[in-house]
């Protein structure tokens, strides 16, 4: 594997697209091939970006959720074919909870307040079978046993000053502007907002792509489970077999390819994406692979002994 | 001096090592990496020639039995070496190749014990242990996510090991039971390896006939394998040189420890592999590992 390429264009991200900070994982065969951070978490104070900086997630958090019922399930404490008017009074009762996840997931993080499928809806049912809050549910059945020690769906007093500044893209000017709205009301703007850390995440996601199974042992989910949530239910911007790839509202890229064992975690502060921007993404994605090599007949390891 | 003809040998290997992570990307199906591999196993016969010329002893070549049979042991074990990684890599069992490699260095401390008594003290027991340790960590080898290995992953796996240990030995073996030029038995070696490989390329292309893809690999990666040849040569002999000065107990595990501490920073820094948590704490116990054995 010879990562150089990636770590050259995780630097230029600032100065070719505009992204004034940034911070990505890459898991390779479970192990944490690569990790670079890049630019700064505040612009003016020149702050340079750390591993304990926490990122927005938005639709990249979805997957979280949806674990999070598909745990339920698979403890037998509800069923994917359940009508979802059993959780929801008054709820169409035309709908699964299997529709409630696959709908769930397609629909963007803002236009959620304006239909049934939103992250409140998921959080109802959560609560309503486990009998617990989704804030205690989240904590005890995913973020402690994988060790995501600061990962939360609420924005509190310990991790305000921990998120990072944010940044708006102006396309008028093409320029990044620093954001002015309150962390507070940014957090509130779209529901189910993740606050996290790249480390975090990528445990997550990494456990996800390790067929369920955390590094350190914890059974998340079961292949099965996990075969049916990136292959079935939930909504993805691939349409290669089990892989999942997602790219939230705060320019977060979350990609997981459970054949191929690499797992991506990206996150940066800025909102509001332009094109060019956007462009940046498929090239991530593409020298991320090449240079694990993992479509090479190595498999990205040496072949000379 | 032992040290230092391993210092050199150590360096050459990491060079090695530099250019084969290089250029294995470009290699798109074994037999390309039989062939690229017979290539170097015949530079480095080129060399051995040269260098024999060069030090004007090229009528050592004339040899008898004993520095043939064991030339013929180091070539067959290092071609088999080089066969049984690349069908590791093929097998997706790339992982514990150092685990097992590890563990093959008993072979030529357990043998060297017993043909030439270099035997080994109780804290060199404990320090190759540590070692054994430190690798196995390094490979990050968990249990609860590793797909079972299959028995063939695991013999493959076993045999990598045992060649590794048997073309050390073979080493250990010349400088003993002979005490020759080097160059001789670097030379011989390489002629047997390639002998082997060429064997098994001229297998494999009669069972693959697709034509043309080594031309455009030498030409993609032609100074790479030039310079791995140069590197491989070098490293062979100097390792050898190592052997005729230093005893098996002392050279081999430390010959394996640095090389991974050095592969490890090497890919860090070059290549910009993440040194993970794992790695580090094993390249701590390998240097604990290697001052029990060494100073102790």
């Amino acid at each position: 594997m010879d990562f150089s390429a990636l770590a050259k264009f995780v630097k230029t991200l600032g100065k070719d697209y505009g992204i004034p900070g940034c911070d990505i994982s890459v898991y390779y065969n479970h192990i944490n091939v690569f990790r670079a951070k890049s630019g700064y978490t505040s612009k003016f104070n020149k702050i340079r970006i750390s591993n304990k900086d926490l990122y927005f997630l938005h639709s990249g958090a979805k997957i979280m959720c949806c674990v999070a019922v598909i745990i339920l399930a698979q403890r037998y404490k509800l069923s994917l074919k359940d009508k979802v008017s059993e959780y929801i009074p008054n709820f169409d009762e035309s709908y699964t909870i299997k529709d409630m996840i696959k709908k769930y997931s397609s629909v963007s993080s803002l236009e959620e307040a304006d239909t049934d499928f939103s992250f409140e809806n998921m959080k109802k049912i959560v609560e309503v079978v486990s009998g617990t809050d989704f804030d205690s549910y989240i904590y005890e059945n995913i973020t402690k046993p994988l060790k995501m020690k600061s990962t939360t769906f609420t924005l509190n007093d310990k991790n305000r000053k921990r998120i990072n500044k944010q940044y708006d893209f102006d396309t008028q000017s093409n320029n990044t502007v620093e954001c002015d709205t309150d962390v507070e009301e940014l957090h509130k703007r779209s529901s189910g907002c993740l606050i996290t850390t790249v480390n975090d995440y990528a445990r997550f996601c990494e456990t996800i792509c390790g067929e369920g199974m955390s590094q350190n042992g914890y059974r998340l989910l079961s292949p099965e489970s996990v075969d049916m949530l990136i292959n079935e239910l939930i909504y993805n911007e691939t349409d290669k077999n089990d892989a999942f790839v997602c790219i939230g509202y705060n320019g977060s890229l979350v990609l997981i390819d459970v054949k191929k064992k690499i797992t991506i975690v990206y996150a940066q502060h800025l909102m509001n994406m332009g094109v060019k921007q956007l462009e940046m993404y498929p090239i991530l994605r593409k020298t991320v692979y090449e240079c694990i090599g993992v479509d090479t007949w190595s498999k990205g390891y040496n072949l000379f002994a | 001096m032992g040290y230092i003809f391993l210092f050199i040998a150590l360096i050459c290997g990491a060079a090695k090592g530099f250019c084969g992570k290089k250029t294995s990307g470009v290699i798109s199906e074994y037999k390309d990496a039989l062939f690229t591999n017979v290539i170097r196993m015949f530079l480095c016969i080129i060399i051995g020639l040269v260098m024999l010329a060069m030090q004007g002893n090229i009528n050592l070549l004339n040899v008898d039995t004993p520095v043939i049979l064991i030339t013929f042991m180091s070539g067959v074990t290092t071609s088999a070496f080089v066969v049984l990684w690349l069908l590791a890599v093929k097998k997706g069992a790339y992982m514990m190749l150092d685990v097992f490699t590890t563990i093959g260095v008993i072979i030529p401390l357990t043998l060297s014990s017993i043909f030439f008594g270099e035997v080994m003290r109780p804290n060199q027991w404990i320090g190759l242990a540590v070692l054994l340790i430190a690798v196995i960590i390094m490979c990050s080898y968990n249990n609860q996510i590793k797909e079972k290995m299959s028995l063939s992953s695991l013999a493959l796996l076993i045999f990598c090991g045992i060649s590794c240990g048997l073309t050390d030995f073979s080493q250990k073996l010349y400088t003993k039971a002979v005490g020759g030029n080097i160059a001789v038995f670097s030379f011989y070696t390489y002629v047997f390896s390639a002998a082997v490989l060429i064997i098994l390329y001229l297998i494999e292309r009669i069972k693959n006939p697709i034509r043309g893809t080594e031309g455009v690999l030498i030409k993609r990666i032609g100074i790479y394998v030039i310079i791995m040849a140069i590197c491989l040569f070098a490293n062979s002999y100097f390792k050898t040189l190592a052997a005729t000065l230093l005893t098996s107990a002392k050279l081999y595990p430390l010959n394996l420890g640095a090389s991974l501490i050095i592969a490890s920073f090497m890919s860090s820094i070059f290549f910009k592999e993440k040194l993970t948590p794992r790695c580090i704490v094993g390249i701590i116990l390998t240097f604990i590992g290697l001052l029990i054995m060494n100073l102790l």
